[in-house]
């Protein structure tokens, strides 16, 4: 991972930018993470319990995400610790979010886009 | 949810004892979740063998990483001073071993050709022509 942390506005790793997608909807434990990550990247973006944690901690430094001491989900697992995005981490997806669709958009302009979804399927 | 894999156990036994080789404020912060998180992962699995390649890869990779970013130059500086002594003693060593043995050997053929002359000398042959061969 890059230390692009220490400016909420650079660009995100794809570890640290599927973290904070899958953070987006509101706190999560670790497991629940790596399956959003599954689900939101697909089989190619399966991400392990060392990436994971990794990344957490370093975004925790980075000030990105927070960790909850107590948990009130509905599975009542209190040894979990769960990871939610803080205000400099939804600006820094939304960062993100709005780079990458100015690159689709220059995508779809020159036509990338189309001929990689002909030639994907 | 699948059932556990006969070799889940021996998977997560492995894991553990890999999980130990972070360094111990990462591991003592994370370890129980990354435990648990493998524990999820080969519970749900239908491949076992391919979660277990899986885990494994990554807790490498992740291990790599974590080390090396926890290694500073400035803190690494006196364990780099010591591999570099110790580089350079043990290559010097191998270069002055090599060294001896070459000029031990240096002077065998010298040797070898005096004692030929001194033998044939002792069983009568001319000197003029042993020069001369």
């Amino acid at each position: 991972m890059s230390p692009n942390h220490k400016n909420p506005v650079a660009p995100l790793t794809p570890a640290v930018f599927h973290i904070m997608l899958a953070l987006a909807d509101g706190r999560k434990h670790g497991y629940a993470i790596m399956k959003q990550v599954e689900v939101n990247g697909g089989k190619s973006l399966r991400m392990g319990p060392g990436t994971l944690y990794g990344s957490l901690q370093r975004m925790s430094v980075a000030g990105l995400v927070e960790e909850l001491e107590d948990s009130n989900d509905n599975d009542n697992d209190d040894r979990r610790r769960y990871y939610r995005l803080t205000a400099a981490g939804r600006r820094a997806l939304g960062a993100e979010l709005a780079r990458l669709r100015h690159a689709l958009g220059a995508s779809t302009r020159k036509g990338v886009l189309a001929s990689a979804g002909t030639t994907s399927e | 949810m699948n059932r556990p894999s006969r070799f889940s156990p021996s998977v997560l036994a492995v894991y553990r004892a890999g999980v130990y080789l972070y360094h111990a404020e990462f591991r003592l912060r994370y370890a129980d979740e990354m435990l648990r998180c493998a524990q999820n992962l080969l519970a749900e699995t239908s491949s076992p063998a391919v979660t277990a390649y899986f885990l494994a890869s990554d807790l490498f990779h992740s291990l790599l990483r974590e080390h090396l970013a926890m290694t500073s130059p400035i803190r690494a500086l006196p364990q780099l001073a010591m591999l570099f002594i110790l580089t350079t003693f043990i290559a010097g060593t191998g270069y002055l071993i090599s060294q001896q043995v070459l000029r031990m050997s240096a002077n065998d053929p010298q040797i070898q050709l005096a004692e030929d002359g001194a033998q044939r000398l002792r069983d009568g042959e001319d000197a003029a022509r042993l020069t001369r061969a």
